[in-house]
């Protein structure tokens, strides 16, 4: 698979699919981790 | 004579600033009676050491905090010298002053708990508690020793100042003669306070920071003695985009979703040196090897080398920088830690231990070594190297030429890749190297002996980036003559990308788009992948080529993994104010609340 539009040029926000919402969430995940991580000092 | 260029004045000025370095050498003194277990300073040579070191710190947060006071002693409005006006003077001196030692104060007792100097990202902490009033009044009755000290700094403090008065004598020479004096003495004032500021008068050096005083230490606790508690919180101040997230995640499914922690246990007999250069602004636009899919017409490669070299290794012409700047780059690349809003370099957090690539293969046995041909220090990259625990730094100070100096960055590539070469070949096997480039950058200037050699190309970039290809060549030839080079691993990427060219680097995702390339000379690993890759890959990969077996921190994965990997290829990075979290055909603009984009290839 591979992304076309790396443009950013169509939003698809407003047709939301199950694999959107995954990538959100992993994206949330990891974030949480990140942050966690550093400000814990657990680098 | 006393009365010309305000003479007199300026002695009490500097007199008084002066006074402020001698407050801040006896807070440091006190820190580290305070501090005495944790700092092991263990001779007085070393303590003086560290405390010359620490007075670019004192300069930067004294320059800071005193600007108001250096302004109002300097304009020329005629009464600076009338008893009110010095009152008022007097007033802003010790306000400004004594809140900056006051920070210094509270780091005596609360470093002994925080193991760092306070920073901004300390007021997260405080700010959330509702009984902030009754917490300062428990640390005033359980430290009334610090209070006391503050007081009685402040008192000689004040004593000393007030032992120097301005003379209150009119100006005896003309307005104008007064008033161009007094503008042209202020001009250089604010000359020389901008480099104590910034560390230095150098363009290649960025603004001093905390991990800079890092750049002096054995051992990581001493930079904590080098800094002061005013200028950590001063440049750690709107600097809080490191803060913790929540969105309702629990620990068990943050570890399924993002495994944390890798490993990739397989044998290695021979563990291999490994070399990794991160090439300044080489983005993957100018490398005819990686943009076979990208189909632009009438595209121009301006890296023979490079490109022939691609055709012996395996490369990833889909791989993105997680940073947008150099000293992003480092932290991606060596400890896998990306930047987003902020580099997390100049974050209140670098100085902590960080498992990386460094402290593994130091913990293997590896010679570790680390190359920047700027001035020592330049992007705090010393400091950073020595966080990481590189066993040695070699930047423009041990190449020792600086006829070979471009006059604004660092040494030419070439000679500096030749220098990193030799010393390479001194080094006890295994080793693991890397070397961070200079020259493809602006102003765009190669060495005048090369002039006309390289296709100036569309921008003024291709120009450097076909020097540096031409480095890497000079630096191949001379290196396959070696012992060492057979075993070696050699792994090319990118900080960044810079000037573009084509439209389809103009795309956002593109704007990121660097190479990886993993050489091998025996050939063990070879070919074109298109799946995404990312800097922050770069970590797990080495420490997969070279055996190690334990689990260790990575987020991001191990690229030549023979085993099918649990985590699917994505690149995570800052755009605008926006991350950006791509994966499979898909990317996700996040604006740290909520997703508020999604493209792909539909």
């Amino acid at each position: 698979m591979t992304i076309n539009d790396l443009g950013l040029e169509t939003n698809l926000i407003s047709n939301r699919t199950a694999e959107m919402d995954a990538v959100e969430l992993k994206c949330k995940a990891f974030l949480k981790d990140y942050f966690e991580r550093i400000v814990d000092r657990n680098l | 004579m006393q009365q010309f260029f305000r003479v007199q004045e300026y002695k009490v000025l500097i007199y008084r600033l002066l006074l402020v370095y001698l407050m801040y050498a006896f807070s440091r003194f006190l820190f580290f009676i305070y501090n005495y277990s944790f700092l092991e300073i263990d001779s007085v040579v070393e303590y003086l050491k560290l405390s010359y070191h620490g007075l670019a710190f004192d300069t930067a947060a004294i320059f800071y905090l005193n600007s108001l006071f250096v302004l109002l002693s300097m304009l020329p409005f005629v009464i600076n010298t009338h008893k009110i006006y010095q009152k008022i003077i007097f007033y802003v001196y010790f306000t400004t002053n004594l809140i900056g030692m006051s920070f210094n104060f509270v780091d005596l007792i609360y470093y002994k708990f925080n193991y760092n100097r306070t920073t901004i990202s300390e007021w997260d902490v405080v700010k959330n508690e509702d009984n902030r009033f009754e917490m300062f009044a428990r640390f005033a009755v359980s430290y009334w020793h610090v209070f006391l000290l503050f007081i009685l700094t402040t008192v000689v403090w004040i004593v000393l100042y007030k032992k120097v008065k301005i003379s209150t004598k009119p100006y005896s020479k003309g307005v104008l003669s007064y008033v161009l004096t007094s503008v042209a003495c202020f001009l250089l004032m604010i000359t020389l306070m901008v480099g104590g500021i910034r560390g230095d008068f150098r363009k290649s050096t960025r603004p001093i920071n905390l991990v800079d005083a890092n750049r002096h230490t054995s051992k990581i606790q001493h930079a904590d003695f080098i800094l002061n508690t005013p200028f950590t919180i001063i440049r750690t101040f709107n600097k809080k985009t490191f803060k913790k997230v929540s969105y309702d995640l629990k620990k068990p499914e943050v570890d399924r979703l993002v495994q944390p922690l890798k490993a990739y246990p397989n044998t290695v007999k021979n563990k291999p040196n490994i070399v990794v250069f991160i090439t300044e602004s080489y983005g993957r636009e100018y490398i005819g090897a990686f943009n076979d899919p990208t189909q632009i017409k009438d595209y121009v490669s301006y890296t023979p080398f490079l490109d022939s070299l691609a055709t012996k290794s395996l490369i990833f012409n889909k791989a993105y920088a997680n940073g947008r700047k150099s000293i992003h780059g480092m932290s991606s690349v060596l400890a896998g830690i990306p930047s987003f809003k902020d580099a997390f370099t100049s974050s209140p957090y670098a100085n902590q231990d960080i498992e990386s690539v460094v402290s593994i293969l130091n913990s293997e046995g590896y010679d570790t070594s680390f190359f920047h041909g700027a001035p020592n220090g330049s992007m705090g990259f010393l400091g950073f190297s020595n966080i990481l625990g590189f066993d040695n730094y070699y930047g423009k100070t041990e190449f020792n030429n600086d006829a070979l100096f471009d006059g604004v960055w660092g040494i030419w590539d070439d000679p500096f890749f030749q220098f990193m070469k030799t010393t390479l070949d001194t080094k006890t096997t295994p080793f693991f190297s890397t070397i961070f480039t200079v020259t493809s950058h602006e102003p765009y200037i190669i060495p005048k002996e090369y002039e006309g050699v390289f296709p100036k190309g569309d921008v003024p970039m291709h120009q450097c980036v076909g020097y540096t290809d031409f480095a890497f060549k000079q630096f191949f030839e001379a290196a396959k003559k070696e012992p060492w080079f057979q075993n070696t691993i050699f792994i090319i990427t990118a900080d960044h990308s810079n000037q573009i060219r084509y439209s389809e680097y103009r795309k956002l995702m593109n704007r990121l788009a660097v190479p990886i390339m993993i050489y091998s000379p025996n050939g063990e690993f070879t070919g074109v992948k298109s799946e995404l890759a990312q800097q922050i890959d770069i970590y797990p990969t080495i420490i997969d080529m070279v055996g190690y077996n334990k689990p260790f921190r990575s987020w991001g994965r191990s690229l030549v993994s023979e085993k099918p990997s649990k985590m699917d290829p994505f690149v995570v990075s800052f755009i605008g104010q926006n991350y950006m979290y791509s994966e499979g055909n898909i990317i996700c603009i996040f604006d740290g609340v909520k997703a508020v984009g999604f493209y792909d290839d539909q």
